[in-house]
C-alpha cells in the first residue's frame, strides 16, 4: 500500500523533513546519510497510523459522541491550520523562531498559487538545497493530487510520539492523564486560531470556494457535530464545485480525521515557543463550546439511537395521533359520564307528546284535564315542569347519594309551595291548573322518566292520580333516575364494599372459632399427655421400687410427687398430678393405695401389687425393648457424614430365625426415632446381626444416631456406625430409596419402655391364658 | 546490563581524536569493516551522524542496523557509547 500510495522515496529532503514534523519529530536534517533512514522510519510510522485508522474507522462511523466530535473537530482545525499557517508564516516572516508547523500539502499548492509560488521562493533560500528540487516539485505538482494532505497529516502514532521526544516536558506530560492532554490540545487550537488568520491570508491568495470550506472548517464548535456525522455529503458541497476526482480522497481524509486525538497534542510539542498558557485558562476553554452542544447533541443522539432501535421516528406521529385521540374520546366520556343529567332543558314543546283540546268541547264541560290540553295552557305546564324536574332531580340524588332519610318525591303541595316561593307573582289557582296540566302531560310523556307515586313511593296510574287530586295527596318523583358518575360508582363501591365485608367478617369469625377449637383441642390433648406422662413416671417408679425393694414396695404419694415434678413446675401441675393420682386410684388395679405412718406422720401411700416385675417382663417378651441411654447426651453427632447407618448389636444370632424379626426391628427404631425422622430403608444382615438402615437425609441418619446409639436394647448396648451409601447400595441394590418412608407396622409403641407397663399386662394375661398370646402376636405382626 | 564493557570505558574517558570506527563500543571487525565501505571511517563521522540524528536513540541505532546491519545490542552499545562521550566532552 505505502509503496503504490506514497512518494517517500521521491520526496525531496525538504518535503521529508517537514513530514517527519508533521509527525511530531524534531527537525531533522536529511541528508544522504539520513535520508534513507528518516523514509523508513516515516513509512513505519505511516503504517501504524493506517493501521489504527482503520481499526478505528469502523467505530467512528457509528455515532459520533460529543468527545469525539469535538477531538475531530480541533484536530481538522488545527490541521488547517498548520496547513495555511506554514503558508502565512513563510510568505511574511521565515526567518522568525518559530519554525513552520507542518507541509504545505501539494494539493494546497495547485489551489492555492499565490502560496506555491511562495513555497518556491521560500525553498530556494533553504540551506538544504536538493538538486533534484525544482523537477521533483514539478512532478509532484502533478503526481501529488492523489497524495491527500489529511495522509500526511494524520499519520502518526501515540508511542512514537512519545518516544521521540524524550526531552520535551510538554509530551511527558501527556502520557500522564487525558485530561492534560485535552487541554494542551485545546491551548494548541487556540494557538492554531492565533497564528492562523484564514481570511486574511485566503482573501487574498486563494480560490473562494476554498476560502469558503476553509471557514465553514473554522465554524464554531457547536456546528461542527453535524459536519461530522456525515462525512461524505460535506465533502461533495465543498469540493464538487472543484474537482470531483477529489471526493474519494477526502472521504478517506475525512474518515482518517477522525482516527487519533494524541497528534494535535504531539503538534504542540513541535513548536519551541508555545504560547504559555495556564492550564486552567485551556481547561475552560474546551468545555466551553462542549457545554454548547452537548443538550442538542444528546437530544438528536438520543433520537437517532430511538430511532434505530425502535423506529421511532416513522411511528412517533401516528403514535401521538392515535394517543391524542384516545385521550379525547376518554375526556368526552368522563365528561359525559360525571356531568349530571340537566332534565329539565329536554323538556321542550317539540319533543313533547301531548293532545291540545277541541275549546268548543271540553271547556264547556270543564273537564279538560283529562285526555287533552288546552293551547293556552301548554306552556304554563311546560313552565312549571321545569321549575319541578330540576328540584326532582336534586333530591334523586340527595337521596341516593348523600342521605336517604331525605325524601325524594315531591308532593303536589310542596310543587304549590314552591312555585309560590319562586314566582309570587303567579297566583295558587294557575298553579293548580298548571299542575294538572302536568299530570297530563306526564302521563303521556313517559320518556321524561317522571312518575307520579303516592306518599309511600309507590307508582301510581293516571286513574288514581285522578283520584288522589283534589287531596293533593299524590307525588312525582324520578324513579329510575341516572345519577351522575361519581354517585354510581360510590354506591356500587359502597355495595361492594359491604359485600365483601359481610363475607371477610364471616370468614374471620369462622376462623377465629376454628383456632379457638385447636386451642381447646390442644389444650386437651396437653392436659392428657401431661396425665400419660406422670401415670407412666408413677408406675415405673412404683415397679422400679417394687422391683428393687419387694419387702417395702410402698411409696409415698406426695414424696414421689415432689420427687416427679420439679419444684418451680409443682404449683402449676397439680391439678395433674391429682387427676393421675385418682386415675390410678379409680382405674388401676395394679396400684395399691393405702395410708400408713411413714415417720409419724399419716400420709397416703400406694405400691405395685402386680405379681410380675419388670425383668422378669423383659426376659420373657418377644418383643424387644428399648430400656434406657447408657451415655448421657454428649453422644450426639453434630453433622452426620452419610444417610446411611449400620447398627449393630439389635439382635442375636439365636434370634435370626425368628420370621418376625425384620418387623421387630424395624418397629423398634421407627419408633424410637419418631415420626419426624424420614427413613427409607431397614435391611437386616442375619449373619453378622447388623441392621441396616437408609435415611433420607444425612441429618436423618443424625437423628436415628441420637436417639438410638448408645441405648439399652433387649439388654444389649446398641452401637452405630456411619457407612457411606455407595456402600449401602452395593449391599442392598434394591432396596426402596424413598420418596415414601417406612411406618411403624403397628401404633402401639411396643418397643418404648413406657409401655412396659402395657405389655406387661398382655404377659401377665398370658400366663394365664395361652390364647391372648396367639393374639398379641398376631397383633405384632 | 550490568556495567558497561572495557571497550565502552575506554572510549568514554578520553577526547576521541581521531579513533578508528572500531573503538567505538559495539562496533568490531565487522561493523566496522562495513560502516568503512559506508564512509564512517572515523569516530567522529559516526558522532556526527549521531549529532545529525539529534541524538535520538532509536534513529540511530535504526541507522546503525540499516548502514552496518549491526545487532540490537551492537546499535544500542555503540549509541550508549556516544551518549556517554557527549556527556562527558561534548
Amino acid at each position: 500500500m505505502n509503496r503504490t500510495m506514497d512518494n517517500l522515496e521521491q520526496l525531496p529532503d525538504e518535503e521529508l523533513q517537514q513530514r517527519l514534523l508533521q509527525f511530531g519529530f524534531p527537525r531533522l536534517p536529511v541528508t544522504g546519510t539520513t535520508r534513507k533512514i528518516i523514509i523508513k522510519k516515516l513509512r513505519n510510522i505511516m503504517n501504524n497510523e493506517k493501521a489504527k485508522l482503520r481499526r478505528e474507522t469502523k467505530y467512528a462511523t457509528r455515532y459520533s459522541s460529543d468527545e469525539d466530535s469535538s477531538d475531530v473537530d480541533s484536530r481538522k482545525k488545527q490541521q488547517r491550520a498548520t496547513t495555511v499557517g506554514a503558508s502565512t508564516v513563510r510568505t511574511s516572516s521565515y526567518n522568525s523562531q518559530m519554525p513552520p508547523p507542518a507541509t504545505t500539502t501539494i494539493r494546497r499548492a495547485t489551489t492555492i498559487t499565490s502560496n506555491v509560488g511562495n513555497i518556491g521562493g521560500m525553498t530556494s533560500s533553504s540551506p538544504i538545497q536538493d538538486s533534484k528540487r525544482s523537477p521533483e516539485s514539478s512532478r509532484n505538482l502533478r503526481n501529488s493530487i492523489y497524495v491527500p494532505p489529511p495522509i500526511l497529516a494524520t499519520d502518526s502514532d501515540d508511542d512514537i510520539d512519545y518516544s521521540y521526544r524524550p526531552n520535551n516536558s510538554i509530551n511527558s506530560r501527556l502520557s500522564a492523564s487525558p485530561s492534560v492532554r485535552s487541554s494542551i490540545r485545546s491551548s494548541y487550537s487556540t494557538n492554531a486560531n492565533y497564528l492562523f488568520t484564514p481570511d486574511k491570508s485566503l482573501d487574498e491568495s486563494s480560490s473562494s470556494s476554498t476560502a469558503s470550506y476553509l471557514r465553514n472548517r473554522y465554524k464554531p464548535l457547536g456546528q461542527k457535530i453535524n459536519v461530522d456525522s456525515s462525512p461524505p455529503v460535506t465533502n461533495g458541497n465543498h469540493r464538487s464545485g472543484e474537482n470531483s476526482l477529489y471526493s474519494s480522497d477526502f472521504t478517506q481524509r475525512l474518515l482518517k480525521l477522525r482516527g487519533d486525538t494524541i497528534r494535535d497534542s504531539v503538534y504542540k510539542g513541535s513548536y519551541p515557543t508555545p504560547p504559555p498558557r495556564e492550564p486552567s485558562d485551556v481547561v475552560y476553554q474546551v468545555p466551553e463550546p462542549q457545554q454548547n452542544i452537548s443538550p442538542r447533541a444528546a437530544f438528536s443522539n438520543l433520537i437517532n439511537r430511538l430511532d434505530e432501535q425502535y423506529g421511532v421516528k416513522q411511528t412517533l406521529i401516528p403514535c401521538v395521533l392515535l394517543s391524542a385521540l384516545i385521550v379525547f374520546f376518554a375526556l368526552v366520556s368522563v365528561m359525559y359520564l360525571t356531568i349530571s343529567p340537566d332534565l329539565a332543558n329536554t323538556i321542550s314543546e317539540r319533543n313533547t307528546f301531548y293532545k291540545i283540546c277541541d275549546s268548543d268541547v271540553h271547556s264547556a264541560v270543564g273537564f279538560s284535564q283529562l285526555t287533552c290540553i288546552e293551547q293556552g295552557n301548554l306552556n304554563g305546564a311546560l313552565e312549571l315542569l321545569r321549575v319541578i324536574t330540576p328540584e326532582l332531580q336534586k333530591r334523586t340524588e340527595y337521596h341516593k347519594c348523600k342521605d336517604s332519610t331525605v325524601p325524594f318525591t315531591l308532593g303536589a303541595k310542596e310543587i304549590v309551595r314552591l312555585v309560590q316561593a319562586s314566582h309570587p307573582h303567579i297566583n295558587v289557582r294557575q298553579t293548580i291548573r298548571d299542575l294538572h296540566n302536568v299530570e297530563y302531560l306526564i302521563h303521556q310523556n313517559p320518556q321524561w322518566k317522571i312518575s307520579p307515586v303516592d306518599a309511600d313511593g309507590n307508582p301510581l296510574t293516571f286513574d288514581q292520580v285522578l283520584a288522589l287530586r283534589d287531596a293533593q295527596a299524590y307525588s312525582f318523583a324520578i324513579l329510575n333516575p341516572r345519577l351522575p358518575f361519581t354517585c354510581s360508582l360510590y354506591n356500587k363501591l359502597q355495595k361492594f364494599f359491604l359485600y365483601v365485608g359481610i363475607i371477610g367478617i364471616s370468614l374471620v369469625a369462622v376462623g377465629g372459632l376454628y383456632m379457638v377449637y385447636k386451642l381447646i383441642v390442644r389444650y386437651r390433648q396437653s392436659k392428657r399427655d401431661t396425665v400419660a406422662y406422670l401415670n407412666d413416671e408413677i408406675i415405673n417408679n412404683l415397679m422400679r421400687k417394687a422391683a428393687s425393694n419387694p419387702d417395702e414396695p410402698l411409696v409415698v404419694v406426695n414424696h414421689l410427687r415432689d420427687k416427679l415434678i420439679p419444684l418451680h413446675k409443682r404449683r402449676k401441675m397439680e391439678w395433674a398430678w391429682n387427676e393421675t393420682i385418682r386415675f390410678l386410684q379409680q382405674n388401676d388395679s395394679r396400684v395399691q393405695f393405702e395410708v400408713g405412718i411413714r415417720n409419724g406422720e399419716e400420709c397416703l401411700m400406694m405400691k405395685w401389687v402386680d405379681t410380675i416385675s419388670p425383668e422378669q417382663i423383659g426376659q420373657r417378651s418377644p418383643i424387644k425393648k428399648w430400656h434406657s441411654p447408657a451415655f448421657d447426651n454428649t453422644n450426639k453427632i453434630v453433622n452426620p457424614p452419610t444417610p446411611c447407618l449400620k447398627i449393630r448389636y439389635m439382635f442375636d444370632k439365636h434370634e435370626a430365625n425368628n420370621p418376625n424379626l425384620k418387623t421387630i426391628i424395624q418397629d423398634a427404631i421407627l419408633e424410637k426415632v419418631g415420626s419426624d425422622c424420614k427413613i427409607y430403608d431397614i435391611q437386616l444382615d442375619k449373619v453378622n446381626c447388623w441392621v441396616y438402615v437408609r435415611c433420607a437425609s444425612d441429618k436423618d441418619a443424625g437423628i436415628v444416631h441420637d436417639k438410638i446409639n448408645g441405648w439399652w436394647f433387649d439388654k444389649r448396648l446398641v452401637s452405630i456406625k456411619f457407612l457411606r451409601l455407595e456402600r449401602y447400595l452395593s449391599r442392598f441394590s434394591n432396596s426402596s430409596s424413598g420418596p415414601t418412608c417406612l411406618r411403624p407396622s403397628n401404633t402401639k409403641n411396643l418397643s418404648m419402655s413406657q409401655c412396659e407397663m402395657r405389655d406387661a399386662n398382655a404377659m401377665h394375661a398370658m400366663e394365664d391364658d395361652d390364647d391372648d398370646l396367639e393374639d398379641d402376636e398376631m397383633d405384632d405382626d | 546490563m550490568s556495567g558497561t564493557s572495557q571497550k565502552h570505558r575506554n572510549f568514554v574517558a578520553e577526547p576521541m581524536g581521531d579513533k578508528p570506527v572500531t573503538e567505538l563500543a559495539g562496533v568490531g571487525e565487522t561493523l566496522g569493516g562495513r560502516l568503512e565501505a559506508a564512509g564512517f571511517d572515523k569516530a567522529y563521522t559516526v558522532l556526527g551522524q549521531y549529532l545529525i540524528l539529534k541524538k535520538d536513540a532509536e534513529l540511530f541505532k535504526e541507522w546503525m542496523k540499516d548502514v552496518c546491519h549491526a545487532s540490537s545490542k551492537q546499535a544500542s552499545d555503540c549509541y550508549q557509547c556516544l551518549n556517554d562521550w557527549c556527556e562527558e566532552f561534548l
